[in-house]
């Protein structure tokens, strides 16, 4: 068995994150999870789920992302659905949660399932006309679906004062490209429409509406796509009752193991105050964040708050801060996270701390993204006094995000205001101000573009993706590692070259492993001093819901990376380790072997897993149905990186339950620099005339072999009277004789290449460069002028040529001739 | 034969018409008045001159050009004197023109200023003028914008500095010679002496030669200070009423600069008329009346086109005005009838009526039932009653807010989401239903910032990204003005100058726009930054309002500032733009027409019904279904469509109603009312009506054929009511009527009531045309209906579908 080295030095690495590879080959008929019915389930209360798709029916587990559902009596309906009975714990967390199926085959996209605590109803149509909507009690989660230009009624009884908060799930509810954008309004019995929602920013674009009834009665909530879509698949929960539902908290952050009081803010304006229990540890920047279900009253939203938890101790606002003067208070110790409200509308918000000089500051806001303010920061960065050193609106995906180098000592001022002038209670925000985090993560790429990558591993094989090493503001060589490997799995510890960033990961499995799945961490670990050690954990980006153009809609950000062994294909795939390397501007060409089990004759599809950068490989190379063998044409262009590079093949082919993958075993692909460097001269001719193409030729240096040249591109219907050229040493051009039948046609023709070959017993290293040039004209008319008949002489006799003739040589004799009347 | 009822000696012609009421022609008529213009006049330079004419006017409207009759003399000759009828300067000091006339006399005063300075010629102020009058920088000649044959100027001469530099500077300056300036090649060219493509412009000798020539004598200098501009011009005599064909009237242009100085310009101004059958115009002024009408004579000079209005009337007509009744608009639309002597067409039927103002008001026919007690109901006021109850229906929002959806372009595509298509009419419907004033929602509009689904009024920002273009759609949605031209040279038929346009414009170089959360989504916001600038002069354009002066709007927004004065009382285009596109819509044509073009050279048919129309909308603060209301109370409304042979040529006048085809989403929802049928479109309900359609892109076959609006443009014709071959053939052959006859079941459940074939035909009449059939068409149709092969349920379907094939069935009549 081969291996690689198991340390990567490949500066160009960084690069290969841009690969793309084409989709046609690539796995898009995984176990797919297109509907799951009821979309969610009631925490405590075992219920019956269907989920439907594609390729369901060899499905093995269900892997939620967040442990704590009991997933018991799965019965397989059918090739493409199965249902499975639920059961989350009493204190399983409320909300939307990420899961994927995970089959004898594979591993399925990764859907969301709701769980709540409130008693589930099921719409029941006809419930369309306003004078006839479903009643139901409050305080219950209703299941409905909105088909196309559906409306849905229900109707609620209050007692005047009492709440009614609506939260909706719709557009997180769906899946690929079926696009529901769901609108709620609270309605009396008049018709008036006393609140609605569209898109509300707490909840992305799905919907929250409060009141208090203003009198005792009957209370309508319509539910309906904002425009009138909708679709069969258009699933949503409404969470209907008098529960708590802060839009807002404040502050929206604190320091972590913090006992942190906030102030939770609903849409109607109502405050009042909580306690939450930071955790004690700080996550990386991007994803240090903790959820608070807000509890009143005794009740419990039907979904969290997210909190921001940092290493920063909290500022708040003062009284006045309107302005950048003198007279705001200091933060007189960096890193720190300054919290305020923009209250009113064009408020702007001031906030002090003292820099010093040269020093490198982020100023980072904590609003829309991860914590679903409704504000749209912006944020300018000046000294109290002096000049604006900054300003950002959307650097931090919708937040903003600013770094800024500080000039001089001083006092300096951060402002917030919303990008529109709007304000109101619930726009909160969290201004982070620090210097830049050290820190490290670890990703993998896509294979299929926009489909967050898993790892399925058959029973005895392999399978590679290719991992990064996030490096944020640190440098240096680290590690790669999966702690929490399956059980029959192996991924030995790959260390990562200081100048690495993206190296190939194989995971092979055991023949005997138990077919199953994981969530795991691919960490990784970079020290950067002797007593310090970063540890970076994974991340990934899961779009559920995309837009015009894949535009990521909506998403889970998962940290940890599914991994599953699956059944064992009939087949196993080798590539021969080639024994020449493969030199700048040349080619070589990869054997791959499939090692088929008794009875499996299906045609395998092969590709590169990646190609080192300048290096090209065929991404549609088949081994044909009951053939063993295929070649894999590989190229490297005149800049290809030079070094040796570990190379898998994977192949793919489809076994009934869709395509599944394994990898080859890594060869080594010794990528050299060129051998020779050749130099073109134009050669011209007429028809029928023969002609010599010259070439020159030089040794870039030694290598080892029989070298001989072709020259390859002629113009059509003319022949090569020496094909082949053998090189020996001292040589600086190679000649070759060109035959020009006169029914050639003439033009100028820019086609030719020479090879050059290098064949020894380990093979044949080919190097092809181009071009040259050959012009091939129409003979001029005979002379005109009569030429008195001369008796016929013999030739004089002419001495030797001692080399061919240069074309320029070539014409000046010719004009010798001509004005002397010889010809030669 | 009724006198006339002359109150007093009026101030104008204008208020003259407006109190006579039932005139009549007559030959025997006193001249009762006369005028003498200019009003005032004032000579600056001993080269100044200014020309006079008097013009007398009878006590019927009719003038008459009696400058050669008049005995003229100025009180004091040292200051001023007549040469014919030429007022040359003397001596500095005021003095008076007196003219005498069949015992009347006129004053006008005179200042003459500097009358021992002879000015030297201007480039500016004398060439300039020479050269666009002479033709010489129209498209077609040195104006095009690669010139013509070497050498271009200026379009219409809107780059003065250009044009110096180009004449005097260019090809190694050997378009003058200064040695011998009358060998300049500007002037041989000119004068024809050389070969010219535009042939001789210039009579050698000629006032405008010698000031050329004096020009290059004097070495074709540069004006040594900007000269004062125009600030206006005035055409006189304000209106003439030219009895007889032949008859001439004189005219006199002057010319006001912004240092208050005046110029006759008659022979530097270019004229032309609207209606040259009616009224022709000469190089020199001169009107000569024709074939009875109204003409618009154009005087241009500058940048200014003053218009004047003509109307000619034979001699001798036989004329006696009806007596007007209904309400003020009726007064204005019959004094205009009377002015050109019409007589107006009689009421329309009830059934007419009914049919008319039902289609009209609310896009659909009247039931069956609306028509039985519309008819059988005898009080006097059951117009004004219907008219009230159905400006009440929801349909009367839904029409108007798919006719602002027009203009505002309201359709998805790349660029504009569904929703946010979706949600912009929404909106529209939304403000008008809720009887939101036309000027608030503009205002809302212009001013608006915010996401496209949250203030779904910033799709127009959306809609239109071009800062130049939404400069455009703005003037010519809300104001009625097409300011295009003026974008690369000063509008040539109108005011409009490179500098308004793009002061114009300045006011929405500074909107933002980026992409919210939701991709779909785009945030309208102010920037607080950016200019256009304007290509002439390379400078930043300073934001002024259209025909304003420049505003102060230091820290105001600028849209802000624009949409308080579109809006507001001091612009003079708004309010008549809005009445202009209502009244359009209910009568088949604009005062101005078209709607959405309001400029000088395509004057009001009746300024004075366009501006009260203006004022009550105003005054009803721009809630304009009082203005509807009073549209179709009005008489003029509630004519026949059946004109009578005084009145058959008119179409511009109102003397009777102008038949029009029913707008394309009206008829498709006509006929799925007759037929029972319901339609679907996309984002809504089955039986949505195709008013409602929120998205432009959505369409079928039928509304495409009959002309919907593909809302390409802001220009009020996208919508087209034109009848096409493919129309025709779509309502025979299509599925639209002969589906949803077959679809709707009408007939047969007609039939299985029990109804008797008399009856069925009766009901097809009423609900599609709003009335019962003729006793001769009932017979006729019987008889069909027997024949059709035993099978009577086809035969009256084939009559249902030939009534709706039928032109008065398609046509709003």
């Amino acid at each position: 068995m081969m291996h690689f080295r198991n340390t990567f030095s490949l500066s160009f690495m960084a690069v290969l994150c841009c690969t793309a590879f084409p989709v046609g080959l690539l796995i898009a008929a995984q176990p797919d999870v297109q509907l799951v019915q009821p979309p969610g389930i009631v925490r405590g209360v075992p219920t019956v789920v269907t989920f439907r798709g594609a390729r369901l029916g060899d499905v093995k587990e269900i892997l939620f992302y967040q442990s704590g559902i009991d997933v018991s009596q799965i019965e397989v309906l059918d090739d493409n659905s199965f249902k499975a009975t639920l059961l989350a714990s009493e204190d399983y967390p409320c909300e939307l949660q990420a899961f994927r199926v995970c089959t004898a085959s594979g591993l399925s996209n990764l859907r969301l399932l709701g769980v709540g605590h409130l008693p589930i109803v099921d719409e029941v149509e006809p419930n369309s006309d306003f004078s006839a909507p479903q009643l139901i009690q409050n305080n219950c989660t209703i299941h409905g679906v909105i088909r196309t230009e559906d409306v849905d009624y229900f109707a609620v009884n209050l007692k005047k004062g009492e709440r009614l908060n609506v939260e909706l799930e719709g557009l997180r509810l769906s899946h690929m490209y079926d696009f529901f954008d769901p609108f709620v309004a609270i309605l009396n019995e008049e018709r008036f429409e006393i609140a609605r929602s569209d898109d509300h920013a707490f909840v992305q674009q799905d919907c929250i509406c409060s009141v208090i009834a203003p009198e005792d009665g009957r209370y309508l909530i319509e539910v309906r796509d904002s425009s009138f879509g909708g679709n069969d698949r258009a699933q949503y929960r409404l969470h209907v009752g008098d529960f708590p539902r802060p839009v807002a908290t404040f502050p929206l952050g604190g320091q972590a193991g913090e006992q942190l009081t906030v102030t939770c803010i609903d849409d109607l304006g109502q405050r009042w105050e909580e306690q939450v229990q930071l955790p004690d540890t700080v996550g990386s920047s991007v994803s240090s964040y903790f959820k608070n279900w807000s509890r009143a009253e005794g009740k419990l939203a039907p979904s969290p708050n997210v909190l921001r938890v940092s290493a920063m101790p909290n500022f708040f606002e003062s009284e006045s801060n309107d302005e950048a003067t003198e007279g705001l208070p200091i933060a007189e110790q960096l890193p720190v996270a300054f919290n305020g409200i923009l209250e009113k509308e064009d408020d702007v918000d001031w906030f002090a701390f003292r820099a010093t000089k040269d020093q490198q500051i982020e100023v980072r806001c904590i609003a829309r993204k991860n914590c679903r303010s409704p504000v749209d920061a912006v944020i300018v960065v000046r000294k109290i006094g002096g000049a604006q050193i900054g300003q950002n609106d959307d650097s931090g995906g919708p937040d903003a995000f600013l770094s800024v180098k500080i000039p001089e000592d001083g006092v300096y001022a951060v402002s917030m205001r919303d990008h529109l002038g709007r304000g109101g209670p619930t726009f909160v925000y969290r201004i982070e101000v620090s210097t830049p985090v050290v820190e490290i993560a670890t990703s993998v790429n896509e294979l299929e573009r926009w489909v967050a990558q898993t790892v399925v591993v058959p029973q005895g094989a392999r399978m590679a993706v290719m991992a990064n090493l996030v490096r944020r503001n640190v440098g240096g060589a680290g590690t790669l590692s999966i702690p929490d490997l399956p059980s029959g799995t192996h991924f030995p510890e790959l260390a990562v070259a200081a100048d690495a960033a993206t190296v190939p990961i194989m995971i092979r499995a055991d023949a005997d492993a138990p077919i199953g799945a994981n969530l795991v961490d691919l960490q990784a670990q970079l020290p950067i001093s002797q007593d310090r050690t970063l540890i970076g954990h994974f991340e990934q980006r899961n779009m559920i819901l995309r837009g015009q153009n894949n535009v990521d809609v909506w998403g889970h950000d998962s940290d940890r990376m599914a991994l599953s062994v699956a059944e064992a294909v009939p087949f196993d795939i080798i590539v021969e380790q080639p024994k020449v390397p493969i030199v700048r501007d040349g080619s070589l060409t990869l054997k791959v072997r499939a090692d088929r089990k008794e009875g499996f004759t299906k045609p395998i599809d092969l590709r590169l897993l990646y190609a080192p950068p300048g290096v090209a490989a065929s991404a549609s190379v088949t081994i044909p149905e009951n053939a063993t063998e295929a070649l894999i044409p590989v190229t490297a262009n005149g800049g290809a990186a030079i070094g040796v590079w570990p190379i898998t093949v994977l192949a793919s082919t489809d076994l009934g339950r869709g395509r599944i993958q394994i990898a080859s075993e890594f060869i080594h692909l010794d990528v050299q620099d060129s051998l020779f460097e050749f130099q073109f001269n134009k050669a011209v001719t007429e028809q029928g005339q023969p002609v010599d193409i010259f070439v020159g030729a030089k040794s870039k240096r030694a290598v080892e072999g029989d070298i001989v040249f072709e020259l390859h591109g002629i113009p059509p219907g003319t022949n090569l009277a020496t094909p082949q050229v053998k090189w020996s040493e001292g040589t600086e051009t190679l000649t070759f004789r060109l035959e020009v039948p006169t029914e050639t046609r003439q033009g100028n023709f820019k086609t030719l290449v020479c090879r050059a070959i290098v064949r020894s017993e380990l093979g044949e290293i080919l190097q092809t460069n181009g071009t040259g040039e050959v012009q091939i004209d129409v003979p001029l008319p005979a002379p005109t002028v009569e030429v008195a008949a001369a008796p016929v002489q013999a030739p004089p006799e002419q001495p030797p040529a001692e080399r061919p003739l240069t074309r320029l040589e070539q014409l000046k004799k010719m004009r010798e001739a001509a004005r002397t009347g010889k010809n030669d | 034969m009724r006198r006339i009822q002359l109150s007093c000696m009026m101030r104008t012609f204008i208020l003259c018409w407006l109190v006579l009421v039932g005139s009549v022609a007559n030959a025997e008529e006193a001249w009762t008045s006369f005028a003498v213009y200019p009003p005032t006049i004032r000579l600056d330079g001993a080269s100044d001159y200014q020309h006079v004419i008097a013009v007398a006017s009878r006590s019927d409207g009719v003038t008459l050009d009696i400058t050669d009759q008049i005995a003229w003399r100025v009180t004091d000759e040292s200051k001023a004197r007549l040469e014919g009828e030429r007022l040359i300067p003397h001596a500095d000091g005021e003095t008076v023109l007196v003219a005498e006339w069949q015992g009347m006399t006129r004053e006008v005063p005179i200042q003459v200023n500097q009358a021992s300075e002879t000015k030297p010629v201007s480039f500016q102020l004398d060439i300039m003028p020479i050269l666009t009058r002479s033709s010489c920088n129209t498209g077609s000649c040195h104006g095009a914008a690669r010139g013509k044959d070497g050498f271009r100027l200026s379009l219409f001469g809107f780059d003065p500095a250009g044009d110096f530099q180009r004449i005097t500077r260019e090809i190694g300056i050997r378009r003058i010679n200064l040695a011998v300036p009358e060998e300049s090649l500007i002037l041989l060219k000119a004068t024809g002496s050389v070969p010219h493509s535009g042939g001789k412009k210039v009579e050698p000798g000629s006032v405008h030669y010698q000031t050329m020539l004096n020009w290059l004598r004097a070495g074709a200098p540069r004006d040594p200070v900007t000269p004062p501009a125009v600030v206006r011009v005035d055409i006189y005599p304000p209106q003439a009423v030219i009895e007889g064909e032949g008859g001439t009237q004189r005219t006199v242009v002057v010319a006001t600069y912004a240092d208050g100085t005046t110029r006759d310009v008659q022979d530097l101004a270019g004229f032309s008329t609207n209606n040259e059958r009616t009224a022709a115009v000469d190089k020199n002024g001169l009107v000569t009346g024709g074939v009875r009408g109204e003409a618009f004579v154009m005087a241009r000079f500058d940048t200014h086109t003053v218009g004047l209005q003509v109307l000619a009337l034979p001699a001798n007509l036989e004329y006696q005005a009806p007596e007007s009744i209904g309400n003020y608009i009726d007064t204005f639309v019959n004094q205009k009838l009377e002015k050109l002597r019409l007589i107006p067409s009689s009421p329309c039927t009830d059934e007419e009526f009914l049919r008319r103002v039902t289609i009209d008001i609310t896009g659909l026919l009247p039931t069956e039932e609306e028509y039985r007690a519309f008819v059988s109901d005898s009080s006097p006021d059951k117009r004004a009653k219907k008219i009230d109850a159905l400006l009440e229906r929801k349909e009367f929002s839904e029409i108007w807010a798919m006719k602002w959806a027009e203009l505002l372009m309201i359709k998805s595509s790349n660029q504009v989401s569904y929703k946010a298509a979706f949600l912009y009419n929404s909106w529209l419907t939304n403000q008008i239903a809720s009887n939101v004033p036309i000027d608030e929602i503009v205002r809302q509009i212009i001013a608006s910032t915010g996401g496209v689904f949250t203030s779904p009024e910033t799709n127009f920002y959306q809609i239109e990204t071009d800062t130049l273009k939404t400069a455009e759609n703005v003037a010519q949605v809300f104001m009625g003005i097409r300011t295009q031209c003026a974008q690369c040279h000063n509008h040539p038929f109108d005011r409009w100058t490179m500098d308004d346009y793009y002061g114009f414009a300045a006011f929405f170089s500074q909107i933002g726009r980026k992409t919210g959360e939701d991709y779909r989504e785009t945030i309208v916001f102010d920037r607080r930054g950016g200019e256009v600038r304007h290509p002439v002069t390379g400078a930043n354009a300073v934001p002024k309002f259209l025909g304003a002066p420049t505003p102060d709007i230091k820290n105001r927004e600028r849209r802000e500032a624009l949409a308080q004065w579109i809006t507001s009382a001091e612009n003079p285009f708004f309010s008549k733009s809005i009445a202009n596109r209502i009244w359009a819509y209910y009568m088949g044509r604009g005062i101005v027409d078209p709607v959405d073009d309001f400029r000088i050279s395509n004057p009001a048919s009746n300024p004075e019904l366009l501006d009260e129309l203006a004022k009550r909308l105003i005054d009803y603060q721009f809630d304009f279904k009082k203005l509807v209301r009073d549209i179709c109370n009005s008489q003029a409304y509630q004519r026949s469509a059946m004109s009578n042979a005084n009145n058959q040529s008119d179409e511009k006048n109102y003397s009777h109603f102008i038949v029009r085809r029913i707008p394309a989403e009206n008829l498709l929802d006509c006929i799925s009312q007759a037929t029972t049928t319901k339609d679907k479109f996309r984002g809504l309900p089955l039986g949505a009506k195709a008013v409602q359609i929120a998205d432009g892109t959505t369409s079928n076959y039928f509304l495409t054929s009959f002309g919907r609006s593909p809302r390409n443009t802001v220009c009020a014709n996208e919508a087209s009511t034109d009848p096409s071959l493919s129309q025709a053939l779509h309502l025979l052959n299509g599925d639209s009527v002969h589906g949803k006859i077959s679809q709707g079941r009408l007939v047969a459940t007609l039939l299985e009531q029990g109804r008797s074939p008399d009856e069925v035909i009766e009901q097809i009449y009423v609900r599609c045309l709003s009335r019962i059939p003729t006793q001769a068409e009932r017979e006729k149709l019987l008889k069909i209906a027997g024949e059709s092969s035993g099978n009577i349920q086809q035969g009256l379907e084939d009559i249902f579908w030939g009534v709706l094939n039928s032109r008065e069935f398609i046509f709003n009549h």
